[in-house]
């Protein structure tokens, strides 16, 4: 039968670790692409992901491969992103595949974020196919590697293959452990049908391309489906498979994989996890593990100047064809102008997101410090959900306050648990039990408040267990916490944007801390500058930023004006990025003043 | 101020060489004085490539030999530069001939020598009567040696005597400098300069202040001195009409200097010299070998050349204005640029006004003493490109 010769899989491993270098090799070890087609990274074709070499959106290519077996086979490789903001759309791409290569660099050795990746994979079923990369670096060390492999995933010594993506060695290998050792894929093509949407992307020109994996039953082309979450009903215009271009076919049937244009207008109404199924014979229930991704962190994005306003809408909306995590409303800042609030899967989406409005839409944004929704309780029996702190109602109105909690598990080599817990207490999170996977890991569970963690917690953990420990989590619930806002005043007008909800016993050192980076970061003006922390009427600290007493240049460098005016010109360009709230100019980071607190001298 | 200015064109002649380089300078020079004749060569060259294409341009009314040391030619290679620029182009009867001269470099007899070539206007290098301070400077000259040659100069005739002077040095009080500027009055030069001491990258003070090896004053501390050496020459009569520059009367400003600051055309010749010429910009080459390979491949030693927008030169205009206690002459700036100052830079001129960093009188925009001393963080807010 044709789903022997299928073979689904997808490459798990750290940044850095070689992913792409490997999938590049792979597609032109089997022709799929020659080596003069090949962009560098043919999977990665954002520039911003490039750059962070971090693969945000999954995509999938579909190779074919003669094996020693003279059987042609396909190859569906289909990539997933590196990050714990994206995990949803992680574990979507994984439950496509059947297999998945764990690849290991020979001289860094198993690092935090592959094992969270791993976990989920082996939580899919995949078959793991060890691969240690970079075996031609001088540094390498395979055994060592090697060892920790078998360790995490109990595998035989012989079954991990050893390859260097760079020179090609190895190469063949990979293959055909794809070939032998990943189950090809099951399923009914009888069956009604089930698709998988593991990804979905926006083309200005035909609306949203989904990627989809048939799990069951045929899709044809041209034929009435249905969107379960939604409930509304497309047209199957197009179908095909992936190869280095989109191939339009005639029929898509189970444990295939390929692309579905249906005249669905967005990434919205196509929804990573969702599950396609024909309008007329419908499947009695959509495949498990859909979720709504909501936004866990939220932030106010406001452009520096308050002319661009139409056009950060205009540039959200495009943005949102594409994101579907993306939310966004307008909101008003009485420093800040009109903006908008914004929710985001964590940080580094949030950063994301900033910097593909200034890169790909050239505006200059400030963004203010990123908070989780909390619920407010009043007196009077109402119940707020509030996702900016300017929003929380008098202290007198409240009756109590409720945080959202993660559950978190830590994973860990022993000797880091203490640091771990150090760590976990500062972040106010409830310890909950220790196990031990093997002698040299341990699982840690936690509770931890989710505003703890979306501040600086991935740098703090990797700090103190030297980027040993991984961390995964899950949104737990909501519990009640002491929490009060804390204001920040400059030159005694509140300063909205850079109000934050603390906890109570935490809230008179931020303030200090805040107050004293915050003069720092803000630039001598012509006059003195007053920065205050307060709660309520209650000024907790205050810290002057002195004005400018004498700044001119001695000379005008004989008759080489164009070196001073350059020198003029390059300071307007750093004003650029400042906003100016009442007499006082208040430059971007400020605005995150809270995020970069720990580099404080 | 009443000003003899004109719009009319000057010459800058660049002499890179110098016995010892000072720590703190960063204008171009080097110590191979063997250098000296060939570069003359070159620079005479220069000369004549520029006149022939400048031939019918009005009347040059500034000459200024800086440096480095100009000092350090001999008579006979002034003699030839001289002789190359006369021959090159028409000078106004009344034109300033400046000489920049360090003490300790020249006599009676050289600067009687200068008097008969045509040079009418001597800047002297003193920079300060402190022996310890000079020391800090890396001079190679004393006090005593700076009042000799003023007094001779005044000897051979000079009437229009500028002296150089650094403050806000390596541990200096203001009661230091104070002596500084009294000294320096009690010579009775027609101009002071009097700048604050920079650190300019590259500069062995620079490296020096970066490694902690030299302190620089508080900008506190430098508010004071640049309000005392107001105070002082204003109280000794003197005026100040630039960040840096006092003059006894408006007929001894430095014309030549002016012309930067007013978007006069200059020429500049010699290794490093920058020319301004109908809104094109070029500078030299800061190599004295180049300068004298280049030219002796009868190419020009330009390195560096700009045109500037109507955009950068409004800018310019404008900055380089404000750097003047005359400031922006409204009626001239609406002509020059077809819209009022007032309209094109509302925002910024309200705030200054509003702030009192900036003042209107006598239809000038100006900045205030208050704004003069934060003149760079207000500039660029004129940028409107």
């Amino acid at each position: 039968m044709y789903q022997e010769y299928i073979r689904n899989f997808c490459i798990i491993a750290h940044i850095d670790h070689g992913k792409s270098t490997l999938a590049d090799r792979l597609l032109e070890y089997t022709h799929t692409v020659s080596e003069r087609d090949l962009k560098e990274q043919v999977l990665d074709d954002m520039d911003l992901e490039r750059e962070r070499g971090i693969t945000i959106k999954s995509h999938a290519i579909r190779m074919e491969y003669k094996a020693r077996d003279k059987q042609n086979y396909i190859l569906n490789l289909i990539d997933t992103p590196g990050h714990v903001d994206f995990s949803y759309e992680v574990s979507r791409s994984l439950a496509a595949c059947e297999g998945a290569l764990l690849v290991v660099d020979a001289a860094q050795g198993i690092e935090a974020q592959t094992i969270s990746n791993l976990y989920l994979a082996i939580e899919n079923d995949l078959h793991i196919i060890p691969v240690i990369n970079k075996i031609d670096l001088p540094s390498a060390q395979v055994d060592v590697v090697k060892h920790q492999i078998i360790e995490l995933i109990g595998c035989a010594e012989e079954e991990i293959l050893q390859v260097s993506a760079k020179t090609g060695v190895g190469i063949e290998d990979v293959l055909e452990g794809i070939v032998r050792e990943i189950p090809p894929p099951k399923g009914d093509p009888d069956g009604k049908l089930q698709a998988l949407i593991f990804d979905s992307v926006f083309d200005s020109y035909r609306g949203a391309v989904t990627y989809i994996r048939v799990f069951n039953g045929v899709l044809k082309k041209n034929e009435p489906i249905l969107f379960f979450s939604t409930g509304r009903t497309y047209n199957s215009d197009e179908i095909g498979i992936l190869k280095l271009t989109k191939e339009p076919v005639n029929e898509l049937r189970a444990g295939e994989v390929g692309y579905l244009i249906s005249g669905a207008k967005n990434v919205q109404d196509t929804k990573v996890g969702d599950t396609v199924t024909h309008a007329k014979k419908p499947a009695e229930e959509p495949l498990p593990g859909y979720q709504e991704v909501k936004p866990m962190v939220f932030s106010g994005l406001y452009p520096v100047s308050s002319d661009d306003f139409e056009d950060l809408r205009d540039a959200l909306n495009k943005l949102a064809l594409n994101d579907s995590a993306l939310r966004f409303e307008p909101e008003t800042s009485k420093a800040l102008g009109f903006g908008f609030r914004c929710g985001f899967l964590g940080l580094l989406h949030m950063e994301i997101v900033q910097e593909r409005l200034e890169r790909e839409y050239d505006l200059t944004i400030i963004n203010t410090v990123p908070n989780v929704v909390y619920r407010v309780h009043l007196t009077n029996g109402d119940v707020l959900d509030i996702d900016n702190p300017t929003q929380l109602p008098d202290a007198g109105k409240i009756d109590f306050i409720e945080e959202p909690y993660i559950s978190a598990q830590i994973i860990t080599p022993p000797e880091y648990i203490g640091n771990i817990m150090k760590l976990s207490q500062e972040k106010r999170a409830v310890f909950k039990t220790t196990s031990y996977i093997d002698p040299s890991r341990a699982d840690m569970q936690f509770l931890f408040p989710l505003a703890e963690v979306i501040f600086d917690f991935y740098d703090k953990l990797k700090s103190h267990t030297r980027g040993y420990a991984s961390f995964d989590y899950e949104f737990e619930g909501y519990h009640e916490s002491k929490l009060v806002k804390l204001d920040i005043l400059i030159n005694g007008e509140p300063l909205d944007a850079l109000s934050t909800i603390v906890h109570t016993e935490k809230a008179y050192e931020m303030g200090q801390r805040l107050c004293r980076h915050l003069k720092e970061l803000i630039p001598r003006q012509m006059f003195e500058v007053i920065i205050q922390a307060a709660i309520g009427s209650k000024i907790i600290s205050r810290q002057t930023v002195k004005p400018l007493r004498k700044n001119v240049t001695a000379k005008c460098y004989g008759g080489d004006i164009t070196r001073k005016r350059k020198l003029l010109e390059k300071q307007k360009e750093g004003k650029k990025r400042m906003k100016q709230v009442g007499r006082v100019e208040i430059p971007q980071e400020a605005f995150l003043a809270v995020l970069s607190m720990d580099k404080e001298k | 101020m009443n000003t003899n200015r004109s719009q009319k064109p000057g010459i800058y002649i660049h002499i890179p060489f110098c016995r010892h380089k000072c720590g703190y300078c960063d204008f171009y020079s080097i110590t191979a004085l063997s250098e000296q004749e060939p570069f003359v060569e070159a620079l005479c060259r220069e000369i004549d490539v520029y006149a022939k294409r400048f031939v019918s341009e009005a009347a040059f009314d500034t000459i200024y030999l800086g440096g480095g040391t100009p000092s350090l030619l001999s008579e006979t290679q002034l003699e030839r530069i001289f002789e190359h620029l006369r021959r090159g182009f028409s000078f106004a009867d009344d034109c300033e001939i400046t000489i920049e001269v360090n003490p300790g470099t020249i006599g009676f007899d050289t600067l009687q020598f200068y008097k008969k070539l045509g040079i009418n206007r001597l800047s002297i290098g003193v920079q300060s009567f402190h022996k310890d301070e000079l020391q800090i400077l890396e001079r190679i000259h004393s006090a005593a040696e700076a009042r000799e040659v003023f007094s001779a100069a005044r000897h051979a005739g000079f009437d229009n005597i500028g002296i150089d002077l650094i403050y806000a040095l390596p541990g200096q009080t203001v009661e230091d400098w104070r002596y500084t500027l009294q000294e320096a009055i009690a010579l009775r030069p027609e101009h002071i300069s009097a700048y604050n001491l920079t650190f300019e990258e590259g500069t062995p003070f620079y490296n020096r202040l970066k490694e902690g090896k030299l302190s620089r004053q508080t900008e506190e501390a430098e508010k004071v001195f640049f309000l005392e050496t107001e105070t002082f020459l204003n109280a000794a009569g003197y005026h100040h009409y630039e960040v840096s520059n006092f003059a006894r009367n408006s007929a001894v400003i430095s014309r030549h200097n002016y012309k930067y600051w007013t978007h006069a055309p200059y020429l500049g010749f010699g290794p490093s010299a920058h020319s301004y010429w109908e809104d094109q910009r070029w500078a030299n080459v800061r190599s004295v070998t180049r300068y004298i390979d280049l030219l002796g491949q009868g190419e020009r030693p330009v390195a560096f050349r700009e045109r500037l927008s109507e955009d950068v030169r409004q800018f310019e205009d404008v900055f380089l204005r404000l750097r003047t206690y005359e400031g922006i002459e409204l009626e001239r700036f609406e002509r020059e640029y077809r819209r009022p100052f007032i309209t094109i830079y509302k925002e910024q001129a309200r705030r200054l006004l509003n702030e009192g960093l900036a003042e209107i009188i006598h239809d000038r925009f100006r900045l205030t003493s208050k704004g003069m001393m934060v003149c760079d963080a207000i500039l660029p807010q004129f940028i409107t490109y």
